[in-house]
């Protein structure tokens, strides 16, 4: 290709060329966005005006993608028709597509795979399934028949799976291929940019004057080198083995129980690599770990306060204490195991009523667990509310059947009877 | 078992009409009293009950507190619209702010929506329908002017659902109406609709060849109608007697009520004849007490045309810039048709034939051609539904520009007005901030310059943005106008090629939640299908990402199979997309959802590999 063609003027009109696949570019957003509005026909004026960014700016993108070879400005409509013949619409179904779920036939399948080779590669005539030569009433009455194929109402209520986008396409390109066809100045623009007809094609002398250099593509040991350079600057290859990294770390810290760094390392591995399921296991355990731990210390300042501060001021001390429970409780995601903790020290302080929330609480998170129940009958019994707590205490027995509960059960209903 | 019939119903500002394919051709159905048009009208008796149609419109004078009409002037309407402004001040019912900005009529103390309203009518249209054919209609194509915008069509829509039918299609009312007047003919040749209903003025052009009706042309006016007319005539009568009785009539909910149908009496009657008398006795108790006033006069047909004039040459102008639009002079214009009860009237007729240089055609029914298009349009779609290839297709256009408010407020049109539905267009947004998690979009449907000038179809806050410096965080927003002219939005990262979610944060539109009582309240049928629908959704969503999975699978392997990380990852996946597989086949929603969230994460990973 031409490589003096590394100025571009402001009348240039750039275009992709044909075959790069832009997704494997090392392009930054704004090449990027320049890129996306490249389309052939733009001149690099408009480029400038439709993506408001400075004109050097746009400039400085657009040398730096032609000197990538992904852009080219002197446009050759013949090179494409040739690259075309290569190929040409598909004569039959691919597997994939016959396969999928739809309402479908397989020659409707065929014929929309047809026409949209022609909506990205062949020409308006090909569209609408016209000669070059056609009249304009023979263009309208071809644009109302492909219509009539075409148009989403053609295709009610039916599930087409990925023909849905093609049909898209396809109307869309019918209605430009005939606003451009039936306006005979555009039509008279549009037909000189068009190669000649294929039919007679020139072959056009390929006289190659200095033998090209060798393919390295035809290099097996190059091609494999190549590949796994490819393979290894995979972003999300790099970023799952990061993650690995910052998991295996959080695992040992955890081990360490170094709680604080360990969470820190875990959201990292999260940040790297979301997708991956045992970091998100290690993370829900070590956020439960977390909540867990500053609750064990709320608890133990709790503890604390019932020992150092009896009999010092119990209006203030209860005070201060219900404070502290509450706030305890506010804490979401602890285990039923720390309520009941909790519920005990403030029994142990004398403060059973104050432990009717903890006991609660453990009750909904674990109503079989043994400890949960029986702070419960106690804090019951307490209250002299001697048939729930019965009730509760003939449960915990049924599954941890012990004689001293047997005999407590005796005294409890015996005590309801009394009341 | 429902029929497989669909009706085509015209939701008419003042009357309404309802038509079937029968026997292969369209018909208007007449309802219990013979009528082949039931008044738009819905009251609240003083029971409770709710009463519609000639019922309704009968009891107007003593209850007009709690009678609505011409709801269609309001629907899909926000506060504050100069259409709502301008409808509180001439109707006699109560119009409250809604809940979100939207608009509401209060009757008895209960607030209506105004989609609940008009489902109410669709609802007794619907009953003339199954009355008439004896079994159970569930689907209808609805009629709308070509000028409403979204939001309008949305509410219909809502209406449509309320009333418990299934709107298979919106269509406009001026190309229903050229749909049924071409029906059967065989025509080729270009067409002008002219369209002056009770609330509203549309003008279409259609191309008509090989089946194929293709509207060239849409405009319109929204507050253009046989209601102005009447409001002209309203004035004109009030003024009168204030000048001689000094008595403003209108601040008397009845007496407005009844100058109302006298307006609209005389106005029909002056259609045939050349002059008319307007008698009101005891129209109003004056304010000091004393005898009651009557009112008397006569109104010649030449007065009444002398107080419409600036209102027929505004038709006249808009068909004109119409026609200049669509590139054509009157003299490729085939024939035009005259639909919508206030072509009857002898000067808009005339003002046609003059511009046109032509008689307009004599072959249609104003009052009716609109529903029998509809029901040719719904029988088409049935047909192509069955896989039968019906003789004849619909290309209708948007009538606004579609945009979004850029810098400066200025309209950004994605989509010009007059291009064939369905159509889409793409925008790309990038991020100005570093770290930007949301982007939001001011969308907007008119056809004025400043943003401002025109109606806001909705703001849409872009969320959940990925963390990166401003500028690296590019989403493609994709705005669709689907063959009902209903607008949709859809947003993707053009990098990693996630779907963005969307919140709606202003629209007039009622709330899932609201549709969901109002349809409690009605039938609790309609949702479950609306429930199920979206459980079929995401099923589909899951087996196009499995899919979708499979395919770049082997690609994946490659890349992870490199590394031991990626070995892991692999396994992680495989055992994920497995679990998803057994899902999917069974599975209830809940299921699937959680089922959805596991493939979309694995979809973007493997995604990522394998570009």
């Amino acid at each position: 290709m031409n490589v003096a063609a590394e100025s571009v003027k402001l009348a240039d009109a750039v275009r992709l060329k044909r075959g790069v696949d832009i997704t494997q570019l090392p392009l930054g957003a704004q090449e990027g966005f320049i890129l996306s509005r490249v389309d052939g026909r733009t001149v690099v004026k408009d480029l400038v005006a439709s993506t408001g960014l400075p004109q050097d700016v746009v400039l400085d993108a657009l040398k730096f993608l032609l000197k990538l070879g992904v852009v080219h400005k002197d446009y050759n409509p013949t090179e494409d028709a040739e690259a075309d013949a290569a190929d040409g619409p598909p004569e039959v179904l691919p597997q994939e597509l016959a396969d999928e779920p739809c309402d479908l036939a397989a020659d409707a399948r065929l014929r929309i795979l047809q026409v949209e080779y022609e909506t990205t590669r062949g020409t308006h005539y090909g569209v609408l399934g016209l000669k070059r030569a056609a009249s304009q009433a023979e263009i309208k009455q071809a644009y109302r028949e492909t219509s009539r194929e075409f148009h989403p109402d053609a295709f009610f209520r039916k599930n087409l799976g990925s023909f849905k986008a093609r049909l898209e396409k396809i109307f869309k390109h019918v209605k430009k291929a005939y606003d451009v066809l039936s306006d005979e100045t555009a039509r008279r623009e549009y037909d000189k940019a068009l190669p000649p007809p294929p039919a007679p094609r020139p072959k056009t002398p390929k006289a190659p004057a200095v033998p090209p250099p060798p393919d390295w593509r035809l290099d097996p040991k190059r091609v494999k080198e190549a590949e796994e350079r490819r393979l290894k600057r995979n972003p999300m290859v790099q970023r799952v083995e990061r993650a690995q990294r910052h998991l295996a770390k959080a695992r040992e810290l955890l081990a360490a129980k170094q709680l604080a760094q360990a969470a820190n390392e875990i959201g990292l591995a999260s940040a790297q690599d979301p997708w991956n399921e045992d970091v998100r296991q290690l993370q829900d355990q070590i956020n439960q770990q977390v909540r867990d731990d500053k609750f064990a210390k709320a608890v133990a300042r709790i503890e604390l306060a019932t020992a150092a501060g009896a009999g010092f001021n119990p209006e203030q001390e209860e005070k201060e204490l219900a404070e502290a429970v509450r706030s305890a409780m506010e804490m979401e995601g602890a285990s039923a195991a720390i309520y009941v903790k909790l519920g005990r020290a403030l029994i142990k302080g004398g403060h059973p009523k104050l432990a009717k929330g903890p006991a609660d609480r453990a009750l909904k998170l674990a109503p079989d667990d043994d400890k949960a129940i029986m702070l419960t009958v106690d804090l019951l019994e307490d209250a002299r509310l001697f048939h729930n707590a019965v009730r509760l205490l003939e449960k915990a027995h049924q599954a941890n059947p012990s004689p001293e509960r047997a005999e407590r059960i005796q005294r409890l209903r015996k005590a309801a009877d009394r009341k | 078992m429902a029929s497989n019939k669909v009706i085509g119903i015209d939701l008419g500002t003042t009357n309404s009409c309802v038509a079937v394919m029968e026997n292969g051709a369209p018909r208007v159905i007449p309802n219990k009293g013979g009528y082949k048009t039931t008044p738009s009208v819905i009251a609240a008796a003083e029971n409770g009950r709710r009463l519609v149609g000639q019922i309704a419109k009968r009891q107007a004078v003593t209850n007009a507190e709690n009678t609505v009409y011409a709801a269609k002037r309001i629907i899909g309407r926000k506060w504050g619209h100069p259409a709502v402004e301008t409808a509180r001040h001439a109707v006699p019912y109560a119009i409250v702010e809604g809940p979100h900005g939207d608009v509401r009529v209060r009757l008895r103390g209960r607030d209506h929506s105004i989609p609940e309203l008009s489902g109410a009518v669709l609802a007794e249209m619907k009953k003339v329908a199954e009355d008439f054919l004896g079994e159970p209609v569930e689907k209808a194509v609805i009629t709308i002017p070509a000028y409403f915008n979204d939001g309008q069509r949305q509410a219909t829509k809502d209406a449509g659902v309320i009333a418990g039918l299934d709107v298979i299609r919106i269509i406009n009312e001026p190309t229903a109406a050229a749909l049924a007047f071409g029906f059967g003919k065989k025509l080729q040749k270009t067409v002008c609709v002219f369209d002056l209903g009770g609330g509203t003025f549309d003008i279409s052009i259609l191309d008509i060849g090989d089946g194929v009706y293709e509207v060239v042309c849409a405009a319109g006016d929204t507050f253009l109608g046989g209601e102005d007319f009447d409001n002209r005539v309203i004035d004109w009568l009030a003024f009168g007697f204030m000048k001689d009785q000094n008595v403003d009539l209108r601040q008397d909910r009845m007496a407005l009520q009844r100058l109302k149908d006298a307006a609209e009496t005389a106005k029909c009657e002056l259609s045939t004849a050349d002059t008319t008398s307007i008698n009101l006795p005891f129209i109003i108790t004056p304010p000091g007490g004393g005898e009651a006033l009557h009112l008397q006069t006569t109104l010649p047909r030449q007065k009444l045309e002398e107080l419409t004039a600036d209102l027929v040459d505004r038709c006249i102008q808009i068909t004109d810039r119409a026609l200049k639009d669509a590139g054509l002079t009157v003299k490729d214009i085939g024939d035009v048709l005259l639909v919508g009860g206030m072509t009857r009237m002898p000067i808009v007729q005339h003002r046609v034939e003059e511009f046109f240089k032509r008689s307009p055609n004599k072959g249609v029914h104003p009052d009716e051609v609109v529903a029998l298009g509809a029901a040719v349009q719904g029988a088409a779609l049935m047909e192509q539904e069955a896989g039968k290839k019906p003789d004849m297709l619909l290309l209708d256009v948007t009538s606004h520009n579609l945009g979004i408010m850029v810098a400066g407020g200025y309209l950004q049109t994605l989509i010009e007005a007059n291009t064939t539905v369905p159509c889409s267009a793409s925008h790309l947004f990038t991020t100005v901030r570093d770290n930007q998690t949301q982007v939001k979009i001011v969308v907007l449907q008119g056809n004025e310059r400043r943003a401002e000038d025109n109606e806001v179809l909705g703001e849409f806050l872009l969320t959940g943005l990925r963390d990166a410096p401003r500028g690296q965080v590019t989403v493609e927003v994709t705005f669709e106008i689907n063959s009902d002219g209903i607008v949709s939005v859809h947003a993707r990262d053009t990098e990693t090629g996630a779907q963005q979610s969307i919140t709606v944060t202003t629209a007039s539109a009622l709330t899932d939640d609201e549709m969901k009582g109002i349809l409690e309240a009605n039938k609790a049928e309609a949702l479950a299908s609306k429930s199920r629908d979206q459980t079929d959704q995401t099923r589909l969503e899951c087996e196009r990402l499995l899919r979708d999975i499979d395919k770049l699978w082997p690609e994946a392997e490659k890349v992870f199979g490199a590394t031991e990380a990626g070995k892991a990852t692999l396994r992680n996946s495989k055992s994920a997309v497995e679990k998803a597989r057994a899902d999917v086949a069974g599975g209830d929603k809940a299921a699937l959802q959680e089922t959805l969230g596991v493939l979309q994460r694995t979809h973007q990973l493997v995604k990522g590999a394998a570009r």
